[in-house]
């Protein structure tokens, strides 16, 4: 078995570490960066057990926890492809697997003892009866896409890539081995796994895993890990704001990302976070893309996504749509450390991409005098609607299946607790009579919950522009000032 | 203090958007997971609820797991709260 690039960079470290105290935790078990490699040997030999010494690829359910951590650990050192995603949650179901994984591997939630810190207390391996049987690339991370409604895609990234994104990030933020990182979000997505952990683990960085974290969790942990980095969200900035009685003094850099920050929280909660707050712009295929500095002004930090991290490059075009609510110029993105492309169920590629190649971010954008970015909405019309994002027109195609309507248009409306509010217009088929509650009852059955408009209207008829496309902007005014 | 904690049932019931019948909450039932669910959300709602509801402030040192373990130790942590408020206001 060849000696991988995340191998070598990982005996560095841990012998770099061994001089210092620095540590991983989820705090109930941890381990200081000398154990990890007899740690990461006893997953290796377990994953061997049975294996036909083809190449393979898990799918790898990950919770926060140091286990979840070092089974990662071990399969990059090993360059095993897998699939990473985060565990169901609460029931017992089980995600499903693509075809290509041979077997899956659940990590135990219950933290195992010291004593019993063996791979077989707490790792479950369980072959995928779906499993074709076709041949995987060595050397693969693969995630889920988000996806809008149900029809995800799969990201490839090579672990090469994924190692040069982490020093990327580790570089622009300072991580060292004096850092203390920790890790609220899932360490199964990109943002939490590519743009935080893989950082700090290549850095020597202590880690402080957590586990579906509230605010209650969030602040034991704080008090007793002391974390100088912090990688969030928008929920957790809010939720912090909530709890914290008094400033903290002690992050170096407190960065949120993941969706669009408003403007209003970061000015309230930056300063409890003594004015480090970051809003870092990335994605799933991109991995970290552009960034403040945590001693930029708040104006900037507030308002921009700064500037591009070393060797990504920004371009803006102008918008090809001519939807009036969709304004500035599309956001384009040059990566040297970006996905390889995407591959569906049964790992054949739907589309490659290539680092010299420009990757269409979705988003709208301007560039201020001084260089820096502001993002300033979706290309394609969309809204995150508790917690997901969910582009209407997908909304729009699922309700036209429906029998009795000829036309739907579906606008983001009011701002609640959740995100936009989802309105749909329904013009009924002729002769057709329908009122906005049946066909409300029918959307449950066809959307996922998160897509279904709050509030439908039927209308014989939608406003339309000189042009004779449908005047969207009027419809929005409707529901506003209803 | 069963005061404050039929008070608080209530508040769980009729303000937080968590969909718990008044019967159906357990005082001594746990609030996060395998108990009543507050999800991270609700948690917040419910420290601002009381805090709005009661005129208490929490203290930091009082957002733990043990003061939020369930309805009936919030309900003496707000008692408590709200006795040292009264004493401080009459002194």
């Amino acid at each position: 078995m060849g000696h991988s690039p995340f191998a070598t960079a990982l005996e560095g470290i841990t012998a770099a570490a061994s001089t210092s105290a620095s540590f991983v935790t989820d705090g109930a078990f941890t381990c200081t960066y000398t154990e990890i490699p007899g740690f990461i040997e006893q997953i290796v030999q377990l994953l061997d057990e049975g294996g036909t010494g083809q190449p393979s690829c898990p799918i790898v359910e990950c919770p926060n926890t140091l286990a979840g951590a070092l089974l990662c650990l071990a399969l990059m050192k090993n360059g095993t492809s897998f699939v990473l995603i985060p565990p169901a949650q609460g029931g017992t179901d089980l995600k499903p697997a693509p075809n290509f994984c041979d077997y899956r591997l659940v990590v135990s939630q219950n933290a195992p003892t010291r004593d019993a810190f063996a791979p077989r207390a707490y790792l479950r391996k369980e072959l995928n009866p779906g499993y074709n049987g076709r041949p995987v690339d060595r050397g693969r991370l693969y995630l889920r896409t988000s996806g809008s409604m149900g029809v995800s895609k799969i990201v490839a990234h090579t672990h090469d890539r994924l190692i040069g994104n982490a020093r990327n990030v580790a570089r622009k933020y300072g991580f060292s081995a004096q850092s203390r990182a920790a890790i609220p979000v899932p360490v199964a997505h990109m943002y939490g796994f590519g743009a935080e952990f893989l950082p700090a683990i290549l850095t020597g960085a202590s880690i402080d895993l957590q586990e579906r974290t509230n605010l209650l969790k969030y602040l034991d942990r704080e008090k007793r890990f002391q974390p100088t980095i912090v990688f969030a969200t928008p929920a957790v900035c809010e939720m912090l704001k909530a709890g914290y009685k008094t400033p903290r003094t002690q992050y170096e850099v407190f960065v949120t990302s993941g969706q669009r920050i408003t403007e209003e929280l970061f000015r309230a909660f930056d300063p409890f976070v003594g004015g480090r707050l970051i809003n870092q712009y990335g994605s799933t295929e991109m991995g970290a893309i552009s960034a403040c500095d945590p001693s930029d002004n708040i104006e900037l930090r507030a308002t921009t996504i700064g500037r591009p991290l070393d060797g990504v490059n920004l371009r803006l075009d102008p918008l090809a749509s001519a939807e009036p609510e969709q304004k500035g110029t599309q956001l384009y993105c040059r990566h040297p450390y970006g996905f390889e492309g995407y591959i569906d169920e049964n790992g054949e590629w739907i589309e490659q991409a290539s680092p010299a190649g420009w990757y269409r971010t979705g988003d709208t954008a301007v560039r201020q005098t001084d260089g820096s970015i502001v993002v300033t909405g979706r290309a394609d019309a969309s809204v995150n609607r508790r917690g997901y994002l969910v582009l209407l027109s997908d909304i729009e195609r699922v309700m036209e299946q429906l029998d009795a309507i000829s036309t739907v248009v579906v606008v983001a409306g009011k701002e609640d607790k959740q995100g936009p509010r989802i309105a749909a217009f329904c013009v009924p088929r002729p002769g057709d009579s329908v009122d906005g509650a049946q066909l409300r009852a029918r959307c449950f059955e066809l959307l996922p919950h998160y897509a279904i408009p709050d509030e439908i209207h039927v209308t014989p008829s939608l406003p339309l522009l000189p042009t004779g496309k449908i005047d969207r902007q009027q419809l929005v005014a409707l529901i506003a000032y209803r | 203090m069963d005061n404050t904690l039929e008070r608080l049932k209530h508040l769980v019931a009729d303000k937080l958007d968590m969909n718990l019948k008044i019967d159906d909450i357990d005082p001594d039932a746990p609030l996060l997971e395998e108990g009543l669910k507050l999800d991270s959300l609700a948690i917040v709602e419910l420290i601002t609820l009381s805090e709005e509801s009661f005129g208490i402030e929490f203290g930091e040192d009082q957002l733990n797991m043990n003061a939020f373990a369930n309805l009936r130790s919030l309900a003496a942590v707000i008692a408590s709260s709200r006795s040292q408020a009264r004493s401080a206001g009459t002194s």
